[in-house]
């Protein structure tokens, strides 16, 4: 097993269907625990790693070389700068409604999944930023680590 | 208009768009034309600020009595935002020029943008827990910037300096932990509202010796100082003037300010403690720098040296404040040390500027393979020059002024024996910079270096303008010092009076 | 009271000796499970504490850490066992924890006693105003979150942007080329 994977070929058949399968129900648990953050123990930093969890699955079971093809070096960055910059934008439209970081939304009945204004975005902002970036760092180490050995 | 969360958010907004430019790749001229606009519209921003009166921010709205993080524009912070926002300016159109020799220019300017934004952070903030995740972006930024380069010698220099980056940071955050148990609060002006109350609690002499560890070593004062001179000489040129120019200030010296004076407010301990910190890191730092022949490692120890001129100063003017001695004294002890703080900032930052542009045509940092530069390079040969007198305390230059008030500060303290050893670092100091004169720009060019030339406008505007300031720094101290400095010196010496101006009543 | 005291300080032991064995063991894949062992304490202590945000983000924080430990260690060999033993800096190390230790039990007296959080005290306190008005200021019933991103939003956003710079930092440092033009100060 540790030869293949270190090949980066993947393991086998029956392992990477099972942990795309497993995958999905990660992603689902992980986005349930962002999205509750406000109303159940939880929120974007514990979500956020559940959410990479799911990807990191993935790319240990099918190896670098597939998961080279559909996935630049650059990706986890993006998504984490653009998950903060939603964040951040967050924050500066509340700066426009009266105050930098007001909760500036209704904040509707408790306990309902819309409640709380603003923080369930900021939730889900940070929950993608969180997991673009923990895949981020498995990435570097894990993926693209033997890209510059190799061309090195 | 409120625009003191825009010196954060502004920062932060580039920084994070970096990493999409890059995949984009986008035009050279359009990341570097959004970093000189962004650094440019901050130094305008904060400019504009000083005229300005003191104020607070409650971000979110949440102001006492549901206490949330306030945003502080009080003298000190203003001072040290300017000095940020000026030296980052020039920094960026040094890096134009400078960064083509590193790869990944959207890396640099993301990390950039960061350290500045961890900067303006702890510069603003007026609570400890937000001062030490400032401090940490701050830190952070700065440990990846000094690896920049990637070669073997850098990431050494950089894991030393995050191992003892990291020890410090966890002891300022026990530092905070224990003051919250204490007081219950985060907020600096509600702890400094009871600080006098808690004050001869042994539990007290412990968080002051947690903050003076930590903030010392953001700070390299001697004896933390062993991570700056690989540190600092590591990162490339521009990144060396702002570690050295304004992160060892506004990430350590101005904490340490902030928090003795305004917080836990001055006592003859605390100030003699300042003193001898600064004494010693003033002595030894120039002892160790006389002998380098590394251009950027030399100066590195003088920015432990001259740091100690603050901190000395500063603590003179904590302890004539403590023990009841003259108003004007202390006054003039805090307002030299903050006058020779900004002189730092400036002349340092042009002298590692200098030492860049001449590493990017000659390709060496070593003084014994340099030599006769002056000739070939005009304008950074004039800039190296002014920056050298200025460090050396040579009249008319700023360093002159701010050095020969804190002696006259210190000698009216009745400090004697400190005052001698200002002016016996003083002479050390222009020894050491004589033999910089002497291997780097006078002499016989060696005929590796025949084929050199200035390196560009780019790089030698940068130059020339940090060395008009150390020029004018100076001389037209009398027009600005009551706009820069009186507010800075004001809100030091008021103290614990902190609390009162933030909380009202 | 006295049950969860023994329980933490059961765990505090049980993490110390993880730790101490992390750094000892020459094998690098067992120091990596007894640093996820230790993490693990670490969520173990925050449910005791009725810090259920807390121990969830612990827990998967730790098990993604160690996942990608052991997938970078798996293949490798530590060296560092080679370096022969420094007595005297061991022993400076020694004193200088001690001297630590010692100062933080003569000193932590004077600190908030175990049991007593802060929100409960008499005197009006920061998070006892965050308790009070969590719910009907923000909206969010779970009142770690209110605090998380609306009272202390921007702290969070500091927070979000420590990770973010240590992941552009990271990938700015494992860069397989550095400088550009003639290798410098060679």
């Amino acid at each position: 097993m540790q030869a293949t994977s270190e090949s980066g070929g993947g393991l086998s058949p029956i392992v990477k269907t099972v942990a795309r399968w497993m995958a999905g129900f990660i992603l689902v648990f992980g986005l349930s625990v962002v999205l509750y953050g406000h109303l159940t123990p939880g929120g974007g930093f514990a979500g956020g790693v559940v959410l990479s969890a799911a990807f990191i699955l993935v790319v240990l079971s099918h190896g670098r070389r597939e998961v080279l093809q559909i996935l630049s070096e650059r990706a986890p960055t993006i998504y984490d700068g653009l998950a903060a910059l939603a964040f951040l934008l967050l924050a500066v439209l509340g700066y426009a409604a009266g105050g930098f970081f007001l909760n500036f939304l209704p904040k509707g009945q408790p306990f309902q999944l819309w409640s709380g204004g603003i923080i369930p975005l900021c939730n889900l902002a940070i929950g993608v930023k969180v997991g673009a970036c923990l895949f981020g760092v498995f990435a570097a180490l894990a993926v693209f680590r033997h890209l510059h050995q190799r061309s090195a | 208009m409120e625009t003191l969360p825009l010196f954060i958010a502004i920062p932060l907004a580039v920084a994070f768009l970096f990493p999409v430019f890059e995949k984009l790749s986008l035009r050279r001229a359009l990341l570097d034309g959004l970093a000189v606009l962004a650094t440019a519209a901050l130094l305008a921003g904060s400019l504009g600020l000083l005229a300005q009166p003191d104020r607070v921010y409650w971000i979110g709205g949440w102001a006492p009595p549901v206490t949330g993080i306030n945003l502080v524009s009080d003298g000190l912070s203003r001072l040290m935002l300017v000095v940020v926002q000026a030296i980052s300016f020039f920094s960026i159109v040094f890096s134009l020029r400078y960064m083509d020799r590193y790869s990944s220019r959207g890396f640099y300017y993301g990390l950039f943008f960061l350290l500045l934004a961890g900067m303006n952070g702890v510069v603003l903030t007026g609570d400890l827990f937000n001062l030490f995740v400032f401090i940490e972006i701050a830190a952070i930024a700065s440990y990846a910037l000094v690896a920049f380069g990637c070669e073997s010698e850098e990431l050494e220099a950089s894991f030393k300096y995050l191992v003892l980056g990291s020890v410090s940071s966890a002891f300022i955050l026990l530092g905070v932990g224990m003051l919250y148990n204490l007081t219950g609060t985060l907020n600096m002006a509600e702890v400094a509202a009871k600080a006098p109350a808690l004050s001869g609690l042994p539990i007290m002499a412990m968080v002051g010796a947690c903050f003076l560890f930590g903030f010392g070593l953001k700070a390299a004062m001697v004896p933390f100082h062993a991570w700056l001179p690989d540190a600092h000489p590591s990162a490339p040129a521009p990144i060396s003037a702002m570690l050295s120019g304004v992160l060892i200030k506004a990430g350590g010296v101005y904490v340490l300010f902030r928090l003795f004076f305004s917080v836990f407010g001055m006592d003859l301990l605390y100030a003699r403690v300042f003193m001898a910190l600064g004494a010693v890191s003033m002595l030894i730092g120039v002892l160790l720098a006389v002998g380098q022949w590394d251009f950027k490692r030399l100066l590195a120890y003088h920015s432990i040296s001259q740091m100690g001129y603050v901190l000395l100063s500063v603590g003179v003017g904590g302890e004539v404040l403590a023990r009841g001695g003259p108003t004007p004294v202390a006054a003039l002890a805090v307002f030299a040390g903050l006058f020779h703080l900004v002189n730092h900032a400036a002349f340092k930052s042009l002298l590692f500027l200098c030492s860049g542009s001449m590493e990017y045509v000659t390709g060496t940092r070593q003084l014994a393979e340099m030599g006769g530069l002056s000739r070939p390079m005009p304008l950074t040969g004039l800039a190296c020059r002014v920056a050298a007198l200025s460090i050396s305390g040579i009249p008319p230059f700023n360093g002159f002024w701010s050095k020969l008030l804190i002696i006259i500060a210190i000698v009216q303290a009745g400090h004697y024996a400190l005052a001698a050893l200002t002016v016996l670092v003083s002479f050390l100091t222009l020894l050491s910079f004589i033999k910089v004169q002497r291997y780097a720009l006078e002499g016989p060019l060696p005929e590796l270096l025949r084929s050199v030339r200035e390196a560009g406008l780019a790089m030698s505007l940068p130059l020339l303008a940090l060395a008009a300031l150390c020029l004018l720094g100076g001389l037209l101290l009398p027009l600005y010092a009551g706009a820069l400095f009186t507010p800075a010196q004001e809100a030091m010496l008021s103290g614990l009076n902190y609390a009162r101006a933030i909380l009202g009543g | 009271m006295t049950a969860i005291l023994i329980g933490l300080f059961a765990l505090l032991i049980f993490m110390i000796v993880a730790c101490l064995i992390a750094i000892e063991t020459r094998d690098l894949l067992s120091a990596v499970v007894c640093v996820g062992a230790a993490g693990f304490g670490l969520a173990l202590a925050d449910l005791l504490l009725s810090a259920p945000d807390l121990a969830l983000t612990q827990m998967v924080v730790e098990f993604i850490c160690v996942v990608v430990l052991i997938r970078v260690v798996v293949t490798r060999q530590d060296h560092t066992h080679e370096t022969p033993k420094d007595t005297f800096a061991l022993a400076a190390v020694v004193l200088c924890l001690g001297l630590f230790l010692a100062a933080c039990g003569f000193t932590f007296a004077a600190l908030r006693p175990f049991g007593a959080p802060l929100f409960a005290g008499p005197e009006p306190t920061m998070a006892g105003q965050y308790v009070a008005h969590g719910l009907p200021d923000t909206g969010a019933v779970n009142y770690v979150t209110s605090i998380l991103l609306d009272f202390r939003g921007y702290d969070t956003l500091g927070e979000a942007t420590v990770i973010f710079v240590s992941i552009i930092g990271a990938y700015a440092v494992l860069r397989s080329v550095g400088r550009i033009g003639h290798a410098s100060h060679k």
